[in-house]
């Protein structure tokens, strides 16, 4: 009969849960954690309960923030007329990090996905039309993964967009930078040709 | 390509089993039940990642046992002999593991191309009688092994379906027949990704039809002198009175496909215009769809018709003929690999002759002869005697294990 004791085989049932993290892990940090000093243990708890409470979402992009508006939307040297739509969050810094990117964004939460009943309304695209509406906006950016439901998110998104008369365009999907030719998927190398463009 | 080495561990009714063989024609020869079509299964495993009788691995683990294995040195040989280490570990929950040459493979479309195989087989009976997802599997298993892209365009295409049809099937419970603007604009959006996937598997079924479709004929009226044949990829839109329950499709019969020559051009050269008609033809059939809660139009309702002497063979041929046309198809397939793959391939012939008369018997041996390496089952020598064959290795198989017999 292995070791059993209940605290850390609850912990370790925590851990599994996170993205990423299997049983051997989630063991190996529990194990970790406990041999820590206490002050790091309550500088560890503190902080996952102190990002829960302050960090929700702008009433603006919906990117996380811990004000009522990010700083992204507050900061008026930003390129007010671009609105880069993203699926998660977290897409949001990726593009951030980048540096190339001046203007602002929307989150939208999700993707279209019938089969888990997400329609339009389910992923803020009724807030996307109002805030596309209330501003003055010229162009709008989709990021959105080329998944099945990413690329049908986007083909909506164009539909109802198109008509208000804003230049829509999509990041281009090419082939990954410093890659082989000879290992990119046919799929990808397929799109990076029919979407080439003149250099 | 040819198999060099196999060996067999707790695989079907096999324990162990290791086998060498030569570049030539194998016979294996053994009672009903005793295990020569996993004997081929096998085979046909390594070639594709698959079985070619069904989809769930755990059948294939010997009862009992956890897991099994496939292990086969492959290769060629020559002035620059090549040699391969093929090795699939299958686990119970339908876990497989190949590794080639020691490096595991992840994608199985990696590996497919090594060994090329055809397999004869006692069910290919199924594509010409049964339902039309016999052919369109027919169709797509060779395009697998041809063009390493399909496999993934497809499942795209059938993971937009799986959407579409959740589409259509919610938006009946919140507005009745008649679909509201809002819920159509979202199926607009599926739609043309549909179409833009689905146009691709049409297209690349079509042109694999319209390069059979010589050979097809030209081997039927081979075997059956006197007699004209033909085969026709059939689109989803031209096939006609719709049976009720085409969800079980092999129940279904449509006897009167149309074929309409305006239709059968639309792929040819104009990519562009497949597009269209397969758009058209998805929104013409919407409330269709509304009604029968399902996507009616697309590459997965598509078909094709084999015609002798003008008359659907599915419906009005013997089952020789039948079968006859079934074995067509193989050396169909055969040409088509010979073609666009550079390698041998290996034949796998289970049990194909029994129900041949002496003369097509002769002209199936004359077809496959001393070309590949060819592996034929059977449970008897009897008539193979009268045949011009020769073998190169004869094995017994009999109490789960085999043996050379002498020739
Ligand atoms: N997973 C398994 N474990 C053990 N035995 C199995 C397993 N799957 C199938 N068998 C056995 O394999 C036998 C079938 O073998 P197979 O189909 O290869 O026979 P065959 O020689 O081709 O016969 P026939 O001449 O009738 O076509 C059956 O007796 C079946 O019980
Ligand atoms: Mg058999
Ligand atoms: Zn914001």
């Amino acid at each position: 009969m292995a070791l059993y004791i209940k605290s850390i085989e609850n912990l370790i049932n925590e851990f599994k849960k996170l993205p990423g993290i299997g049983p051997k892990s989630a063991r190996r940090i529990a194990y970790f954690l406990l041999k820590l000093p206490d002050d790091d243990i309550l500088k560890l708890s503190r902080s996952i309960v102190e990002m829960k409470e302050k960090v929700k979402f702008c009433s603006q992009c919906y990117g996380l923030s811990e004000e009522d508006v990010c700083y992204i939307c507050r900061d008026e040297s930003r390129d007010r007329k671009k609105i880069c739509i993203v699926e998660e969050a977290g897409d949001v810094a990726i593009i951030e990090k980048t540096g190339e990117y001046r203007g602002l964004y929307h989150v939208l939460g999700g993707l279209l996905s019938p089969i888990e009943n997400i329609g339009p309304s389910e992923i803020r695209i009724p807030m996307l039309l109002s805030r596309v509406k209330k501003n003055d906006v010229d162009e709008i950016i989709i990021a959105l993964n080329p998944t099945v439901e990413g690329e049908s998110t986007t083909v909506y998104l164009k539909k109802i967009l198109q008509p208000l008369g804003i230049k829509i365009t999509r990041l281009a999907s090419g082939l990954p930078v410093g890659g082989n030719l000879e290992y990119a998927d046919e799929i990808t190398i397929g799109r990076a040709i029919s979407e080439r463009r003149e250099i | 390509m040819y198999l060099k080495k196999l060996e067999l561990i707790n695989y079907r009714n096999y324990s162990k089993v290791n086998l060498d063989f030569g570049k030539d024609t194998i016979l294996i020869i053994g009672n009903n039940g005793n295990g020569k079509t996993n004997l081929l299964e096998s085979i046909h495993y390594l070639s594709t990642g698959k079985s070619h009788r069904t989809y769930t691995q755990d059948e294939i683990i010997k009862w009992g046992s956890k897991q099994s294995w496939i292990r086969a040195i492959v290769g060629s040989d020559g002035v620059s002999p090549v040699n391969h280490l093929i090795e699939i570990e299958m686990r119970k929950d339908n876990e497989t593991r190949i590794k080639v040459d020691k490096t595991t493979r992840r994608k199985k479309t990696d590996f497919v191309s090594i060994l090329p195989t055809v397999i004869f087989s006692p069910d290919d009976l199924k594509i010409i009688k049964d339902g039309p997802s016999e052919r369109r599997n027919f169709l797509d298993s060779l395009l697998e092994k041809i063009d390493s892209s399909y496999y993934r365009q497809r499942l795209q295409y059938q993971k937009i379906l799986a959407q579409r049809n959740s589409l259509i099937k919610s938006a009946d419970k919140s507005a009745g027949s008649k679909i509201d603007r809002e819920i159509n604009l979202t199926l607009e959006a599926w739609d043309s990704n549909l179409v833009k996937y689905g146009s691709s598997v049409i297209k690349k079924r079509y042109e694999l039809l319209d390069e059979i479709r010589p050979e097809f004929k030209d081997y039927m009226e081979n075997f059956f002198k006197g007699v004209s044949a033909d085969i026709f990829y059939v689109f989803s839109w031209n096939r006609k009175n719709m049976p009720d329950s085409f969800e079980n499709e092999s129940s279904g019969n449509y006897q009167d496909v149309e074929i309409q020559d305006e239709d059968n051009s639309v792929v040819g050269s104009m990519e562009r215009n497949l597009e269209e008609v397969f758009y058209r033809k998805l929104r013409e059939n919407i409330d269709k769809d509304m009604q029968y809660k399902i996507t009616t139009i697309g590459p997965h309702r598509d078909d094709f018709v084999i015609l002798l002497n003008g008359k659907n063979l599915r419906f009005f041929g013997s089952q020789g003929q039948q079968r006859v046309a079934s074995i067509c198809l193989r050396l169909c397939e055969l040409d088509i690999l010979k073609e666009k793959i550079k390698e041998d391939p290996v034949l796998l012939l289970d049990d194909v002759f029994s129900e041949l008369d002496i003369e097509r018997k002769k002209m199936l041996v004359k077809a496959v002869k001393n070309k590949f390496q060819t592996f034929i089952t059977a449970t008897n020598m009897s008539y193979l005697d009268k045949l011009d064959m020769e073998f190169g290795s004869k094995l017994l198989v009999m109490d789960n294990g085999i043996t050379p017999l002498d020739l």
